[in-house]
C-alpha cells in the first residue's frame, strides 16, 4: 500500500526532469499491475491504450502545453513526440 | 421569470456546442454517479481544469447538470447490488435492495427515475422563482460582514455533517481553514507558510487540492480494496408505478420534496443528508415503521425525491450569496472564478444570460433523467464490467494534466497528490472531505470579507454584534454548536 501511495509522488517528482510523455507509460503500467493485473500482455495492450487515448485528447485535440522534461534523452524524446504531433496535423 | 426561461432554453439549444456539453454533462453526470468507487465528484474534479476554455455560461451549466444526473444515477446500483454509486443513494438502498431480492426491481427502479425527475423538476421550478428576489435582497442588505456570519454559520453546520464524531468534523473543518492561511493574507500580503518557495506564495490552488481529495483519494481507496468488478448481472425490467400507486404515496412526495429542499438550502448539507433525513422522516411518519428496510417503496421514493430536490436548493445560496454549500457548489465557485466572475449577487446584474441557461440546463436535465433513466439502465449494467485497474490510471492521468495545466507548475501535481494522501488516510479515520473543501474554500471567502468588514467598521468587533442579520447568523452558529456538543457529551454519557 506503501507503494501504491509513494508513486504518483515519485511520477511528479519526475514530472520535471523527464517529461510527462516518457515518463506517462511507466506509470500507467505500474498502476494497473498495482490493482492486481499480473498478465504483461494485458499490461501492455491497456497501457497503449490508455496512453494513446492521453496522446490523443491533450496533445493532438487540446494541445495542451505539458512538462517536456529538461534531461536530454527524455528531453529528446517529448520534442520527437511533438515534432510527430506537428507533422501529422500538417503544421 | 417565464420570458427569462424560454430565453435561457433559446440559449441552451440555439448552439450545437452548448447542446453537446449538456448532452455530455447528463450522460456522464449518470455513468460517473452510477459506477461504484468513483463518483459525480471525481467526474466534476477531472472536468474542472478544462471548463477554462469554455464560456463562463457553458462551465457553469456542466457543473449544474451533473450535479443533477449525477445524483440520481447511483440509484440504479443502489437497488439492484445494494451498492450505492454514492453517498446520497445509500438510502435508496435500504429498501430498494430488499425489493429487487422480492423479484420487484423493476418498480423500484421505476419509481427511483419518476422520483427523482420530479423531485428535481419541483426543486428547479422553486430555484428559478426564489433566487433573484433573494439575490436582489441581499444586494442591500448583505455586506462583508454578514457573509463572514453566513461562513461561519456554515463552517458550523458542514463540522456536523459526514464525519463519524463532530470532533473529527470539526478537525476536518480546521484542517481545510489551515490550509486556506497558505500563500499571501488578504490585507498585508504577508507570506504565510510558503516555507520560502514562490510558488506557494498565491497559495493552495483550489483545483489540485480538489483533484487530489476526491479523485486521487478515491483511487487509494480503491487500491486498498483491489475492488474487481465482479458483479451478478440480475435481470433488469423497468415498470413504472402505476398512477394509483404514486398517489398513494402523494404526501411522501411532496414531503421529501419539502424536505430536500430545506437540507439543500443550508450551506453545508446538501443531497446525501436530504436523502437520509427524508428516509428517517418517512420512517417516523409511517403508521407501521417496521415495514421499512424489508422492501417498502416509500423508501426509495422518500430517499430519491430528497436528494434530487436538494439540488436546485443548493444552488441558491451560492448564486444569491457567493456561498457554496457543497463539494460540487464549491467547484462551481471555483468554475466562477477561472472566468473572473464572482458568484453572489452580482452575477444576477452583470450576466443574467449566465443564470438562465444554467437554470433552464437544471430543469431539462432533472426532465431528461426520466427519458435518458428508461434508456440508460442497462448500459450503465454493462459498463460496471469495465475492471476498475484500467480506469484508474486513466483517471490518474487525466488529474495529472488537469493539476498541471492550470498554472503550468509541477507544485500542483505534487500538491493534488499529496492531498490525494492526506484525503485517503483521513478518510480511512472517519473524517470527513466535503468539510476539509468546505473549510478551505470557505476559508478563504470568509478571511477576506472579515478583513474587509473589519475595514468597513474601523476595526471595532462589537459592530458585528449590533448588525442585526450578522448577528442573527452568528448566534445561530453559536447555538447550533452548542447543540452539536451537547449532543456528543450526553450521547457518550448514554454510552458509558
Amino acid at each position: 500500500m506503501i507503494a501504491v501511495l509513494l508513486t504518483p509522488f515519485i511520477f511528479a517528482y519526475l514530472l520535471k526532469p523527464i517529461g510527462i510523455y516518457f515518463s506517462a507509460p511507466f506509470f500507467i503500467a505500474a498502476i494497473i499491475w498495482f490493482f492486481g493485473e499480473r498478465r504483461w500482455k494485458v499490461i501492455l495492450i491497456m497501457t497503449l491504450f490508455i496512453y494513446c487515448v492521453f496522446i490523443g485528447l491533450f496533445l493532438m485535440i487540446l494541445n495542451a502545453p505539458l512538462p517536456q522534461g529538461n534531461v536530454s534523452p527524455f528531453y529528446d524524446f517529448s520534442a520527437w513526440v511533438l515534432k510527430l504531433n506537428a507533422k501529422l496535423q500538417g503544421i | 421569470m417565464i420570458e427569462n426561461f424560454l430565453a435561457g432554453s433559446a440559449a441552451l439549444f440555439g448552439d450545437p456546442f452548448t447542446i453537446g456539453i449538456f448532452v455530455f454533462g447528463v450522460v456522464g453526470g449518470m455513468l460517473f454517479g452510477a459506477i461504484p468507487g468513483v463518483s459525480m465528484l471525481t467526474l466534476a474534479a477531472i472536468l474542472l481544469p478544462f471548463t477554462a476554455s469554455l464560456e463562463p455560461a457553458q462551465g457553469v451549466m456542466l457543473f449544474a447538470v451533473i450535479y443533477c444526473t449525477g445524483t440520481y444515477g447511483g440509484a440504479i446500483t443502489a437497488i439492484l447490488f445494494n451498492i450505492p454509486g454514492s453517498a446520497e443513494n445509500a438510502p435508496t438502498a435500504f429498501d430498494g435492495y430488499p425489493m429487487t431480492q422480492k423479484g420487484q426491481s423493476g418498480k423500484a427502479v421505476g419509481a427511483a427515475v419518476l422520483c427523482s425527475a420530479i423531485g428535481g423538476i419541483a426543486s428547479a421550478l422553486v430555484m428559478m422563482a426564489a433566487t433573484e428576489p433573494l439575490a436582489n435582497w441581499a444586494i442591500r442588505n448583505i455586506g462583508p460582514p454578514e457573509i463572514f456570519a453566513l461562513v461561519f454559520f456554515g463552517l458550523v453546520v458542514a463540522s456536523s455533517v459526514g464525519a463519524r464524531t463532530i470532533w473529527k468534523g470539526w478537525m476536518s473543518v480546521l484542517i481545510g481553514l489551515l490550509i486556506a492561511t497558505i500563500g499571501q493574507d488578504p490585507v498585508g500580503g504577508i507570506n504565510r507558510y510558503n516555507f520560502g518557495m514562490t510558488d506557494l506564495a498565491a497559495g493552495i490552488a483550489f483545483i489540485p487540492a480538489i483533484l487530489g481529495f476526491f479523485a486521487v483519494s478515491e483511487i487509494f481507496v480503491q487500491a486498498e480494496k483491489k475492488a474487481s468488478g465482479k458483479y451478478q448481472a440480475p435481470k433488469v425490467s423497468m415498470t413504472f408505478p402505476s398512477f394509483i400507486e404514486l398517489w398513494m404515496h402523494k404526501i411522501a412526495v411532496l414531503r421529501s420534496i419539502l424536505v430536500g429542499f430545506f437540507c439543500g438550502i443550508l450551506p453545508g448539507i446538501g443531497a446525501t443528508l436530504a436523502a437520509f433525513m427524508s428516509y428517517g422522516e418517512a420512517v417516523r411518519w409511517s403508521k407501521n415503521p417496521e415495514e421499512f428496510g424489508k422492501g417498502k417503496l416509500e423508501g426509495v421514493i422518500s430517499a430519491e425525491t430528497a436528494n434530487n430536490a436538494a439540488t436546485g436548493a443548493a444552488m441558491i445560496p451560492l448564486l444569491a450569496l457567493g456561498l457554496p454549500g457543497g463539494a460540487l457548489t464549491a467547484m462551481m465557485v471555483a468554475v466562477f472564478q477561472m472566468h473572473d466572475l464572482q458568484p453572489g449577487p452580482l452575477v444576477f446584474m452583470l450576466s443574467p444570460d449566465l443564470i438562465w441557461i444554467v437554470f433552464a440546463a437544471m430543469f431539462y436535465a432533472n426532465l431528461s433523467i426520466l427519458i435518458i433513466g428508461v434508456l440508460e439502465t442497462k448500459t450503465i449494467l454493462n459498463l460496471l464490467k469495465i475492471p476498475f485497474q484500467f480506469l484508474a490510471p486513466l483517471i490518474l492521468m487525466l488529474a495529472t494534466t488537469g493539476a498541471y495545466i492550470g498554472r503550468g507548475l509541477v507544485l500542483d501535481v505534487m500538491v493534488m497528490f499529496l492531498a490525494g494522501i492526506i484525503g485517503y488516510l483521513l478518510r480511512r479515520s472517519g473524517f470527513s472531505i466535503p468539510a476539509i473543501v468546505l473549510g478551505l474554500i470557505l476559508g478563504k471567502i470568509g478571511e477576506q470579507n472579515f478583513a474587509q468588514g473589519m475595514q468597513m467598521v474601523h476595526y471595532d468587533l462589537g459592530t458585528y454584534f449590533s448588525r442585526p442579520i450578522c448577528a442573527i447568523l452568528i448566534a445561530a452558529g453559536v447555538i447550533t454548536l452548542a447543540s452539536n456538543i451537547y449532543r456528543a457529551f450526553t450521547s457518550i454519557k448514554t454510552k458509558a
